[in-house]
């Protein structure tokens, strides 16, 4: 017999929840079996030998991180609550890679050694093979070759459905929360998926290959390996993926047919303004100037989901923007310099619905009355096993603080590897 | 990484990189832009830097847009100026609800452009167009295809660009396209396309099982096999996978469309027997894919 | 390569000659409702855009020769369901063809403008076969409001105006604005929120009798096999139409969507059990068995025994012929279809059928009850 710990992450025992990022994830750890102690039992919480990624510990939400944690187990089975998050530059590659290990501060001897992962949105270019392949089968099965429910997402970004998302302020609220519902639906096949970012302000020689994006053939069709999922990819039933860059991938930064490139990231997140002058310079360039730098599918927005690029261009899109938070400190919802429209649709300085912070958003919602589309086929938005956040119908407010740096607030399970939690 | 130390270091970055860019954020007077673009005796260059700044929140001034659809619908002005308006509007295009009120003007500029002698321009507006499932563009096409006089550009890519339009009217040119062998581009072309036509299914059939027939049509025609009639697919497949006298690359290809379609052969040792033999990477590849693989079908019960 | 643009051209020639008589000799106005078909050879094997645009030019001629009670089901389904700027600018046209203008047309003509509110485009009805830039272009807004000014203002749809001016107000041109103002400026002001009751043409369909065939089998959703009458007798049933490639949302989702609605009400009302839902597509070979689950589920249908997606795997010509189906097809896919709703009595027999308009899920309910013999029950709900 030894002495037995159990250990809450994200509010449960089960693997699913085991899914870090570098924001601030609540654990709580109680003696299950005290094995005849009667003294609480002193531990050490630190980062497990041998893992590939690292942790840190802290004992609130916005307290100093370390390390590794000292803490008294009471052996009555009180539970010790702390915080346990990734070290910034320091995340996962593979599923339980990492471990939550406690050890005994007397003996030495490891109590426990519970395998995590960090799990991080990160640069499509420095992927590792394995996850670049573990997100192209997540991705080509949840399409199924246009079976699965890839259709709903390209369902939600069609023509009747383009005022909701495009061309005012809630642009990068709802794609946001697009990103991430596809997200859980990915992890829900493989839960080490996350949806990678293609930088597109700098060349990608590693992204557009026949082993991932595809290269450019001469037909104008991605050409894949045989062995890559995409070589499969088929929507509305047509085969392939029709997509000419005009620049090229694997020495420039994109741009478009004449030579105009995308702005690049220094001038994004360093832009000083508000929000609201922000989004709409941003949202045609370089977001626009992303999409038109290739003929194809991507190049427009009723198609552009037919490409899986699209995610990947649009990760990048939002990581602009956590970036731009995190560089402005703009993470506050009630902070006209977070996002201008902070009521409701119907309400005083309020803009269209689906816009204002306050206003929850469609398809998720389920709404389909004037002026919203007559119909929303992608509702609920999914749940996490590692957050019940934000809900199944997520308001354009609840997209803002990510990383659950407000009061009360909690993280939405995603974070980039370029962009650090830093609580004030 | 010390989340400070990386803002300080961010910081300074900005600092180097961004400075000169910084102007690209900042509209230049909406006026003085115009006056600009539209003068065809300013030097392209000047102009040119004049659709780069108005291009900033372009949508906000309805002088603008109506500056840069002028000279793009100019015939006699500058191609690089022209081009440049086209990639200033091409760009705003996607705030869709900002750019909404001069969508029909925009769209009327584009067909226009369809007879401009500047082939560049004109080849670049007719994808624009077929992206909008616009029918005056599919109708050129078409009457390109059948009157190569009259074409807006080669076959294969005309088939290409009615094909954004699932509904568009090229399914009884996509087979006589398949049926032909003079050109292996346009057929593959027309395959994909027709691979969207339930009533295909058999052509697809015939062609994968036809070891006479183009590797690449064969390929093809498997993945499509595969999305019309996964059960037909499955059986027609196994034999092919396990067959060692077959292309390694279509083999693998077939493995692959298996891994993550719907329907699996009911073989189970399929994955072994194909390791065992492997020749090719690819090949080794996709049949441990197929091994790892659960049918896809499992995963669609998350929705609602 | 083919004869293809030979017999193209042909067939439009044919559409060109009788719209030019009709023009000639408006008392012919009657003989323009058969080029509306769907079904009508003239667009087996055309495109969607060019059956839009053949429809668009004979359903425009209305506002010349004058729009009769049979051509008004056409015309309202697109200013209702539409999606492409063409074919409602004509149906907006047409609407000027009224003898008697009246103000309940007014309600569909808004419901226009929140339809192509997001994708107007520059159209043209200066020929069949229009070559462009088109030296008299229009709008389907500008052509809407057209059509506003003719059947006149009330209250209720001021207010409506108002709503529409408010969701699309950066996405209207200028002269749009301008336009709604002086209409909006012109109406009777009031509180009154809805509009005159529009007038809903009886759009039913042309068939009757008994539905029964030995030679359609169908697979539904989870990839059951049955026969026609399996599904079909003993209770009354729902059957819509809708293939999951439909591009204009009004339709087949919202189709899919409704039928969602209506399995809530059976539930309300007491008839789950008692009638069954069946939405059947136009495109059997392609919407396979999970083709069709994703699309039913994502739309909020709870599939059951007596709830299903059905296609037919063998009989499918018999199935269009059977329920005279409102469809065109380019290929195998649909080029053109209309709204299609019937009610079969638990003897096969239609009992009652929506076409081309929407249908409302309550009013469903109220015949299911009736048939059932819970109508008490349905109609006091």
């Amino acid at each position: 017999m030894a002495i037995g710990l159990e250990l809450t992450i994200n509010d449960t025992t089960d693997q699913g929840g085991r899914y870090l990022t570098w924001a601030a994830t609540p654990c709580q750890l109680r003696v299950s079996a005290p094995d005849g102690a009667v003294q609480p039992i002193p531990v050490t919480i630190s980062t497990g030998a041998g893992s590939r990624g690292r942790l840190e510990f802290r004992m609130s939400r916005d307290g100093q991180a370390a390390g590794q944690l000292r803490a008294e187990l009471p052996v009555d089975g009180e539970a010790v609550a702390f915080f346990v998050s990734g070290r910034f530059g320091s995340p996962s590659v593979d599923d339980g890679d990492t471990h939550i290990e406690i050890r005994n501060r007397d003996t030495g001897a490891v109590l426990s050694s519970v395998p995590v992962m960090v799990r991080i949105r990160k640069n499509a270019n420095l992927l590792r093979p394995a996850e670049r392949d573990r997100f192209l089968s997540a991705i080509a099965r949840l399409n199924n070759q246009g079976q699965g429910l890839y259709q709903n997402y390209r369902d939600t970004h069609v023509d009747n459905t383009r005022l909701e998302a495009h061309g005012r302020h809630g642009f990068l609220p709802w794609h946001r929360a697009y990103l991430l519902d596809l997200e859980r639906e990915l992890q829900r096949i493989d839960p080490a998926v996350t949806i990678p970012y293609w930088r597109f302000d700098q060349p990608a020689p590693n992204v557009f290959t026949a082993a991932f994006l595809g290269t450019t053939g001469t037909s104008g069709f991605a050409r894949f390996l045989p062995s890559n999922p995409l070589r499969v990819w088929t929507t509305d039933g047509q085969i392939g993926i029709l997509r000419r860059p005009f620049f090229e991938p694997g020495t420039s930064a994109a741009h478009d047919d004449n030579g105009q490139r995308v702005r690049r990231e220094a001038v994004i997140v360093g832009f000083r303004g508000p929000f609201s002058t922000l989004t709409g310079p941003f949202e045609s360039n370089p977001h626009g100037s992303a999409h038109d730098s290739f003929s194809g599918h991507v190049s427009a927005i009723g198609s552009a989901v037919r490409d899986p690029l699209f995610f990947l261009l649009h990760c990048n899109v939002d990581r602009l923007w956590a970036k731009w938070q995190w560089f402005n400190r703009r993470f506050d919802p009630q902070d006209p310099g977070t996002y201008q429209f902070n009521g409701a649709a119907g309400t005083a300085n309020a803009t269209r619905i689906g816009h204002n912070l306050r206003d929850t958003m469609w398809p998720w919602n389920g709404d389909t009355r004037n002026p919203r589309p007559a119909t929303a086929p992608r509702t609920p938005f999914p749940d996490s096993p590692v957050t019940h956040l934000p809900g199944p119908a997520p308001t354009v407010g609840s997209m803002i603080d990510f990383q659950g740096l407000g009061p009360d607030a909690h993280h939405l399970g995603f974070d980039y590897d370029d962009v650090p939690y830093q609580p004030e | 990484m010390d989340p400070e130390e990386y803002r300080r270091q961010y910081a300074t970055e900005i600092a180097q990189v961004a400075g000169p860019d910084q102007a690209a954020m900042t509209a230049m007077e909406p006026d003085a832009a115009v006056a600009l673009i539209g003068d065809t005796g300013t030097a392209v260059d000047l102009r040119l830097a004049a659709i780069d700044a108005a291009r900033f929140d372009a949508t906000s001034h309805p002088e603008v847009i109506a500056s840069l659809l002028a000279v793009l619908g100019n015939r006699a002005d500058e191609p690089a100026v022209r081009r440049a308006a086209l990639g200033a509007l091409r760009e705003n295009t996607f705030r869709v609800a900002a750019f909404r009120q001069y969508a029909p003007d925009y769209l009327n500029t584009l067909r226009g452009i369809l007879d401009d002698p500047n082939q560049q321009l004109r080849e670049r507006v007719v994808e624009v167009l077929a992206l909008e499932n616009d029918e005056y563009t599919q109708r050129r096409l078409l009457d390109g295809l059948e009157n190569p006089e009259v074409a807006l550009v080669a076959p294969q890519r005309a088939l290409q660009l009615l094909g954004y339009d699932l509904h568009a009217e090229h399914y009884e040119l996509l087979r006589d396209f398949a049926g032909q062998d003079t050109d292996p581009a346009a057929r593959n072309t027309a395959l994909r396309l027709l691979a969207a036509d339930g009533a295909s299914a058999d052509l697809f059939a015939r062609i994968l099982q036809d070891r006479s027939q183009d590797l690449g049509a064969r390929a093809l025609s498997g993945v499509a096999l595969s999305s019309l009639a996964p059960a037909e697919f499955s059986s027609v497949a196994e034999e092919i996978v396990l067959d060692d006298t077959d292309d390694d690359d279509l083999r693998a290809t077939l493995l692959t469309a298996l891994s993550h379609g719907t329907a699996r052969p009911e073989r189970a040792d399929l994955a072994e027997r194909v390791l065992a033999h492997a020749s090719t990477p690819e090949l080794t590849r996709a049949a441990e894919q197929y091994a790892q693989a659960a049918p896809a079908e499992a995963e669609e019960t998350t929705d609602g | 390569m083919d004869s293809g643009a030979g017999a193209r051209t042909a067939s439009e020639d044919r559409v060109a000659d009788v719209v030019r008589a009709v023009r000639a000799d408006p008392e012919q106005r009657e003989s323009l409702i058969d080029l509306l078909r769907e079904d009508s050879p003239l667009y087996d094997g055309r495109g969607a855009g060019a059956t839009a645009r053949i429809r668009a030019w004979v359903i425009a001629t209305f506002a010349d020769v004058g729009l009769p009670d049979s051509g008004l089901p056409y015309v309202l389904e697109e200013l209702e369901s539409g999606r492409e700027p063409l074919l409602v600018a004509a149906a907006a046209r047409a609407v000027r063809g009224r003898a008697e203008p009246s103000p309940s047309l007014a309600g569909f003509l808004v419901r226009a403008l929140r339809n192509v509110g997001d994708r107007d485009d520059t159209v043209t009805f200066e020929a069949l076969r229009p070559r462009w830039p088109a030296q008299q272009p229009t709008t389907a807004a500008r052509e809407i409001l057209a059509g506003l000014r003719h059947v006149g203002v009330d209250a209720g749809t001021r207010a409506e105006l108002v709503a529409v001016r408010s969701a699309y107000a950066d996405a209207l041109p200028p002269d749009i604005h301008q336009s709604l103002d002086e209409l909006i400026g012109a109406a009777p002001p009031g509180h009154c929120c809805a509009p005159a009751a529009a007038a809903r043409p009886e759009a039913g369909h042309p068939v009757a009798g008994r539905m029964s065939s030995p030679d359609i089998v169908w697979e539904d959703q989870d990839g059951a096999r049955l026969g026609f009458d399996d599904f079909f007798l003993g209770m009354p049933s729902v059957v819509a139409f809708f293939y999951t490639r439909c591009g204009n949302p009004n339709k087949c989702s919202l189709t899919v969507t409704q039928l969602a609605a209506l399995q809530r009400l059976f539930a309300e009302r007491g008839l789950t059990g008692a009638a069954r839902i069946a939405a059947v597509t136009y495109d059997p070979a392609y919407d396979l068995p999970g083709r069709m689950r994703r699309y039913g589920q994502s739309r909020g249908l709870a599939f059951g025994p007596h709830v299903r997606m059905l296609r037919a795997t063998s009989g499918h010509l018999e199935v269009r012929r059977l329920f005279a189906l409102r469809v065109g097809y380019t290929g195998s896919l649909v080029n053109r279809h209309a709204i299609e709703l019937f009610l079969l009595d638990g003897n096969g027999g239609v009992a009652h059928t929506w076409s081309r308009l929407r249908w409302e899920p309550a009013e469903v309910t109220a015949r299911v009850a009736a048939l059932t013999g819970t109508c008490r029950t349905a109609l006091s709900g």
